[in-house]
């Protein structure tokens, strides 16, 4: 309704600016050689001027002046001889017709036209209003469902599996999101991050376990970028998740080794690494202990990584204090990283989910304010972690 | 609502630009006042709808509105704000919404500032120039609508050209189409001209600032084209012939030599016929460009989504409204008196020469950027006609305009005295022999004739400022009568020192840089050395990082000259999210001798990188060069002689009662 408003307030407005003219009372201008006189009269000025500054000399001056002065003559001779200067009379057969045709034309033919190209009352669909609407709704919202729908349609839109992906991973729907991610693969080709992020969701959908479709994943991912840390990581996880507790604590040690002094994860694979050389040790005695070697643990972050999850057996063999040390550690490491780098939206969602779970509620909250912070402009990382704030009931 | 409101807003304007057409040059016809005056507030409201429609397609971009196709087609939410807002005109719907939107901006400042032209000069002026927005407006609605609209609306946008992120991007656009566009007024006033049947010496003067407008507005804009060039295709040239350059060169060098014509048309009256031709021509090579550039017929940055049906309709516009104004002209010039005479060797005669330069090497581009394209279109034999040929048909054409360009202004109008003019350009003459003497003194490399073409440049230079000073009386005057000169000279007198000392600049800029550039390409791994004219540039190595919406390897260089420290250069390749490509970023050290540059490249095999490193001597005079010729055209267009010549508003409007 405003719309049709303002539409009609601007075709009204134009209309009676543009037909003005015609409905006032006829006027006579100066006649039409009135503008070139002034011309030449400024260049007569000019010439004195540059007279007087010694510019030209007298005699140059002179023939100027004659030239100009022919000039002055002429179009007033030809204002003359043109009959009269202007039509002034109010009596002109062609303005009232010409009136009434503007005064038609400009409505009817402009709203025509807007009504065949135009889309009247489609409302605009900015992003943040978009998002807003999307995460006010309780039931599987908008924008996903819309996302879904559209992919239905063109399950052949590698861009939309892309996007839906992260989504899928940050409501805790690893299975839909490792999916999507296996799919944006083959449809836009691999890169590094999209392989990674493939390995993380089904590294969570497995509890920890790193599984081979995982491993495969991460293995491409440093084929395309050899000095890639991450997959590293969890490629070390997985040989101590086989029994190759040797070669995962090499491994580590050679991570520790490159690793900057600062490096968030560093602490983790120390302890890590801690806890695995006696097991190391024992391994080369008996290989079962290798079975009941700590799995699973290094995604504290998702609920079921926690202590009590459905498959936390790993962390449940280590002793209480052990337990929460470790747990503690992996937190840590990770409020550090985001310390240092926070625009990692889906890293935000995982430190507060740890911090609730943990029973940490005053620091979760303060994690969810410096992720506001952080992500702010980042709108699809912020709803992302607006959406867990409803979940988990943090105040906002 | 704001998106809709903005596509109805561009229909009505197209509906205001089509009475703007009819109603005013009816008036004209039949002289009847009130029907002429509606170009005015017609002209007003057409260039505030498209502006309503221009800031409500921008604002669907700064919030993402992706419901909005061409939205979603070249933006991207996580794009950092000022590209969202440029991303506007980097994309062809868009780009033609600000190309009417400067159209129609032209056509209101006549009708706000045109009060010294007479009535029907100014109805027909603005009517002309409302035919071309109502052809580009059609063009926009029926080709190329920015406001299509998609429902659902998808959830990311595609990106826009990462290539195209960079400041001195997101403004050139802006600055060039207000030069490329401004000459449309050219063409109306002198279409309007030839329908009116009368051109004389005040024609010029009110074309003259117009014209200047667009011109130093060109200027600018191709100047940031080639900054941009030369800083982000990482490959440390700034001008590569490439047609889309030449498309926006060749309206320049024709406005240029328009901008000389009607100086002398105004001053003389004479070179009248020439000066109409110039003003449609100009025009034309705007509409060409357009054309090369956004009908497809070649690829390039500028191109965006290829639609032959848009080329057919930019082809159909420019065959219209060239062939329409060549007509007229045709039909017209015959009927329009000669001017007055004047002898070779005077102000007018050297005008002619540059005109003639200057309309020869148009000639040159033009045929050096359609000849391949013909070629390929007829027969399908691709062929590159590169530097090679521009370097020897152009470069020519220019010397003797640089010799006479001093000469010039130092001639009488009329009859000059040659002797005398040499005579005061002797300074000039010392300059450009101590410049060759130095610069064989400097360098011992490159081609010979190199130190004569820096020599050329420091002569227009020296030139400029020789003419400046034989106005003002230096050398024959007290310091008080000096001053009081140099206060009292016209702006435009000012326009010309910085306009004739910019392309000196310009061309002791490129003359150096390109004679004299030291390039070294090779792999380097971290902890090499390379020596580029004096600097030790040591690779140090490669990190990796993450910008707001791209990844990017940033190189490191320490540089250093005689031990001392100099610079830390970090050039990088950035691989971008959305759409994924990459861009490289130079590393440039600048200085007043010249660019440190410095570009990496792939990793090799061997663990190194490829390293491009380049020394540009004095390559910063290109720019500031231009930069000063476009300061030059805005104190000209500030000299209040351009302004009057005028009646007093009041005469012109006070009411008399009917006859």
């Amino acid at each position: 309704m405003v719309f049709w408003i303002l539409v009609a307030g601007l075709v009204a407005g134009v209309t009676l600016v543009i037909m003005r003219p015609l409905m006032r009372q006829p006027i006579t201008p100066g006649g039409i050689a009135d503008a070139d006189v002034a011309v030449y009269k400024d260049q007569l000025k000019e010439i004195a001027a540059d007279e007087a500054r010694g510019a030209i000399a007298a005699n140059e001056a002179e023939s100027a002046r004659t030239e100009i002065a022919r000039r002055l003559l002429r179009v007033t001779q030809d204002n003359e001889k043109s009959d009269s200067p202007l039509r002034a009379s109010a009596r002109n057969r062609f303005v009232t017709p010409v009136t009434i045709a503007t005064a038609i034309a400009l409505p009817v033919v402009s709203l025509g036209l807007y009504l065949a190209y135009g889309a009247p009352g489609m409302p605009a669909q900015p992003l943040s209003e978009r998002i807003a609407e999307a995460s006010e709704a309780s039931k599987p919202n908008d924008l996903i469902a819309k996302v879904e729908q559209r992919l239905r349609e063109h399950p052949e839109d590698g861009m939309g599996w892309d996007v839906i992906a992260p989504v899928y991973s940050a409501m805790g729907r690893y299975e839909d999101a490792a999916e999507s991610y296996r799919k944006a693969v083959n449809l836009l080709g691999e890169n590094p991050k999209r392989l990674q992020d493939f390995a993380n969701a089904r590294i969570r959908l497995e509890n920890g376990i790193v599984p081979d479709d995982a491993r495969k994943a991460l293995q491409r991912v440093l084929v395309l970028e050899p000095q890639a840390i991450e997959p590293r990581i969890w490629l070390a996880l997985a040989k101590e998740q086989d029994g190759h507790l040797a070669e995962a604590a090499a491994d580590y040690k050679s991570l520790l080794d490159k690793a900057p002094e600062d490096a968030p994860w560093r602490k983790v694979l120390e302890e890590r690494l801690a806890n695995l050389a006696p097991a190391a040790g024992a391994a080369a005695n008996n290989k079962t202990v290798a079975e009941t070697a700590p799995a699973g643990t290094p995604a504290p972050a998702a609920p079921q990584g926690a202590p009590g999850g459905p498959d936390a057996s790993a962390v449940m063999s280590m002793s209480p204090q052990d337990r929460q040390a470790f747990i503690t550690s992996m937190v840590d490491g990770l409020a550090a990283r985001l310390k240092a780098d926070g625009s990692d939206a889906a890293g935000w969602v995982k430190l507060i989910r740890a911090y609730q779970v943990l029973g940490r509620h005053d620091d979760a909250v303060k994690a969810l304010n410096d992720a506001r912070t952080n992500l702010k402009g980042n709108e699809v990382g912020l709803a992302q972690v607006e959406d867990l704030a409803r979940q988990l009931g943090l105040g906002s | 609502m704001i998106v809709e409101l903005g596509h109805f807003a561009l229909i009505l304007a197209l509906l205001v630009a089509v009475v703007q057409v009819v109603v005013p040059m009816f008036g004209a016809a039949i002289r009847d006042e009130r029907m002429m005056r509606v170009a005015e507030p017609a002209a007003l409201s057409q260039f505030l709808l498209i502006a309503l429609a221009f800031f409500a397609l921008m604002h669907a971009y700064v919030t993402s509105d992706f419901s909005v196709l061409n939205v979603a087609e070249n933006s991207h939410s996580t794009k950092p704000l000022i590209y969202k807002m440029a991303g506007v005109w980097g994309n062809h719907e868009g780009s033609m919404l600000l190309w009417v939107l400067i159209l129609a901006l032209f056509g209101a400042a006549v009708a706000l500032f045109g009060n010294n032209l007479p009535p029907t000069l100014k109805a027909r002026v603005l009517s002309v120039q409302a035919s071309i927005a109502v052809a580009f407006l059609l063009f926009s609605l029926l080709t190329s609508n920015p406001f299509l609209r998609l429902d659902p609306a998808p959830s990311d946008g595609r990106g826009l050209n990462p290539i195209l992120q960079d400041p001195a991007l997101a403004f050139h656009p802006p600055f060039l189409y207000t030069g490329y566009v401004g000459f449309s007024i050219a063409f109306s006033f002198a279409i309007a001209a030839l329908i009116e049947g009368r051109i004389d010496a005040a024609w010029a003067r009110w074309v003259r600032p117009w014209t200047l407008a667009a011109w130093m507005f060109l200027t600018i804009g191709i100047a940031m084209g080639s900054w941009w060039a030369y800083y982000e295709l990482g490959w440390g040239g700034w001008w590569f012939w490439d047609p889309v350059e030449n498309a926006s060169f060749m309206p320049w060098l024709a406005g240029t030599a328009l901008l000389h014509s009607a100086l002398v048309m105004e001053k003389r009256e004479a070179l009248k016929i020439w000066t109409v031709l110039l003003a449609i021509l100009t025009f034309s090579l705007s509409l060409m460009g357009t054309f090369i550039v956004r009908s497809g017929v070649l690829t390039s940055v500028h191109s965006f989504a290829v639609d032959p049906a848009r080329g057919v309709f930019i082809l159909a516009i420019l065959v219209l409204f060239t062939g329409g104004g060549l007509a007229l002209f045709a039909l017209r010039a015959k009927d329009m008196q000669a001017g007055s005479l004047f002898q070779p060797i005077s102000r007018e005669g050297s005008l002619v020469l540059n005109n003639l330069l200057l309309v020869t090497a148009t000639a040159t581009v033009l045929v050096g950027t359609l000849y391949p394209m013909a070629l390929e279109g007829l027969t399908g034999e691709k062929i590159s006609v590169g530097p090679p040929f521009f370097n020897m048909t152009f470069g020519p054409l220019m010397i003797p305009l640089l010799i006479a360009l001093p000469v010039g202004p130092l001639l009488a109008w009329k009859r000059g005295d040659f002797l005398g003019a040499m005579q005061r350009l002797s300074l000039a003459f010392l300059a450009a022999l101590v410049a060759v003497v130095a610069v064989y003194a400097v360098e011992h490399r490159g081609p010979w004739l190199a130190p004569f073409g820096i020599a050329l440049g420091v002569y227009v230079m020296a030139g400029a400022v020789i003419e400046w000073a034989s106005r003002v009386k230096v050398g024959s005057a007290g310091l008080d009568e000096i001053a009081r000169r140099a206060t009292n000279l016209p702006r435009s007198a000012y326009g010309t020192l910085f306009a004739h000392f910019g392309v000196g600049m310009l061309v002791v800029g490129i003359i150096a840089t390109s004679a004299y550039r030291e390039e070294h390409i090779l792999a380097m791994k971290p902890g090499e050395k390379v020596s580029v004219d004096g600097y030790d540039v040591a690779f140090t190595g490669v990190e990796r990082a993450r910008g707001p919406n791209y990844s990017e390897d940033i190189a490191d260089f320490a540089v250093t000259r005689n031990g001392a420290a100099v610079a830390r250069l970090q050039p990088s390749k950035r691989l971008y999210d959305a759409p994924p490509q990459p861009t490289t970023e130079a590393g440039i050290h600048a200085s007043w001798r010249g660019d440190l540059y410095v570009v990496i490249g792939d990793a090799q095999p061997g663990g190194g990188y490829a390293v491009r490193a380049y020394f540009n001597p004095l390559v910063r005079f290109i720019w500031l060069g231009a930069l000063i010729m476009f300061l030059g055209g805005g104190i000209s267009l500030s000299d209040r002689r351009l302004r009057v010549g005028a009646p007093s508003r009041h005469r012109l409007a006070a009411p008399v009662p009917a006859e």
